[in-house]
């Protein structure tokens, strides 16, 4: 209980976090994050002996939110206006947050974990259930395809820019 | 180097997953080749912008840790687990207990195969349904085990020839007599 509970105020943030940039599970991503902690603790032997137990919470916590999405018969989608209403001082910033919107689900929870969570394609794998050579061929589709949207997307950025000024 | 590698190798160094030695090859290879050296500028500037996007703005105020739900599931599963090796008892009581009422069963009348004494054998025959009248004399006839049952010498204790029921030891005793 002591080991889950350190846990808990190491990984809770990051994980509390990971369900609050979700729109469809925002709302309730203080009862996920309680949620993933109980399910930890019924699979507590597997958590003890896992190469990270961060990464395994992930893993937990991507199921709980599944779940969650299930059960109110909910897809994840991308809020917008939660973009639009954060800081609107860097277009570049904003065209990429655009951009990440506009992934593929399966390269936007890669790159994010990589990006945001600071996890190693290794936790990634084992979050994702997926092998490493998959992760590393998600972010790098990712990381490219956002090169593509950033380039395409200049002229807009030039406008917007003209338009401020 | 082509394109994709040269990339696939600046993404990587630009997450943090490059070892050291490839790093450094790498870095190698930047210094002397200009445009390699834009492009890789290119993606971490990217990646940097990316970090950026991505960062954490939550208002990451934690609750305090669920125990009691905590506590509350551990009851559960102790619980689950209790019935579930009741369960489990009980199957096997009653696998036991029906494995015994079907050998207790009286399942063999009417089989002839698996009788243990005359007096049941003749039971089962007299209970059995009327055969054809040739095999009244066939080999497993009535007629033949009544017959035959007559011709036996009966095995009694008042004849000339006793059996007696003596331990080896005291035969070994008696041939030394002998």
């Amino acid at each position: 209980m002591k080991q889950l509970e350190t846990l808990y105020r190491e990984a809770g943030p990051a994980l509390l976090a990971y369900f609050q940039r979700r729109p469809a599970l925002n709302a309730v991503a203080e009862d996920l994050l309680q949620d993933t902690f109980v399910r930890a603790f019924k699979q507590l032997e597997r958590l003890k002996t896992s190469a990270s137990p961060r990464a395994y919470l992930f893993g937990i916590a991507r199921h709980v939110g599944f779940d969650a999405l299930r059960k109110n018969h909910r897809d994840e989608e991308f809020d917008e206006q939660a973009i639009i209403t954060e800081e609107r001082s860097n277009p570049r910033l904003e065209l990429m947050r655009r951009a990440i919107a506009a992934l593929p689900s399966a390269q936007r929870e890669a790159l994010e974990l990589k990006l945001q969570h600071e996890l190693t394609y290794e936790e990634i794998a084992g979050v994702l259930d997926i092998p490493i050579g998959t992760v590393r061929s998600r972010l790098h589709h990712a990381m490219l395809a956002l090169r593509e949207e950033l380039n395409s997307s200049q002229p807009t950025k030039e406008l917007y820019e003209n338009r401020k000024s | 180097m082509k394109t994709e590698n040269l990339e696939a190798l600046l993404i990587d160094r630009g997450v943090g997953e490059l070892a050291p030695a490839t790093a450094e090859l790498l870095d190698e290879y930047l210094a002397s080749n200009p445009a390699a050296a834009a492009k890789a500028r290119e993606l971490s500037d990217m990646l940097g912008l990316a970090g950026e996007a991505m960062r954490l703005s939550c208002s990451c105020e934690l609750q305090p840790f669920p125990r009691e739900a905590i506590t509350h599931e551990r009851r559960e599963m102790r619980w689950r687990g209790q019935i579930s090796q009741a369960l489990k008892l009980a199957a096997c009581v009653a696998l036991g207990l029906s494995i015994g009422l079907f050998s207790m069963s009286p399942r063999n009348v009417g089989s002839i195969a698996t009788v243990s004494s005359p007096r049941q054998y003749i039971q089962t025959i007299s209970a059995m349904p009327e055969k054809k009248a040739e095999s009244a004399s066939g080999f497993w006839s009535l007629a033949r085990f009544e017959a035959r049952k007559k011709v036996a010498t009966p095995i009694d204790s008042t004849g000339r020839y006793q059996l007696r029921l003596e331990l080896p030891l005291s035969l070994q005793k008696l041939e030394e007599k002998l």
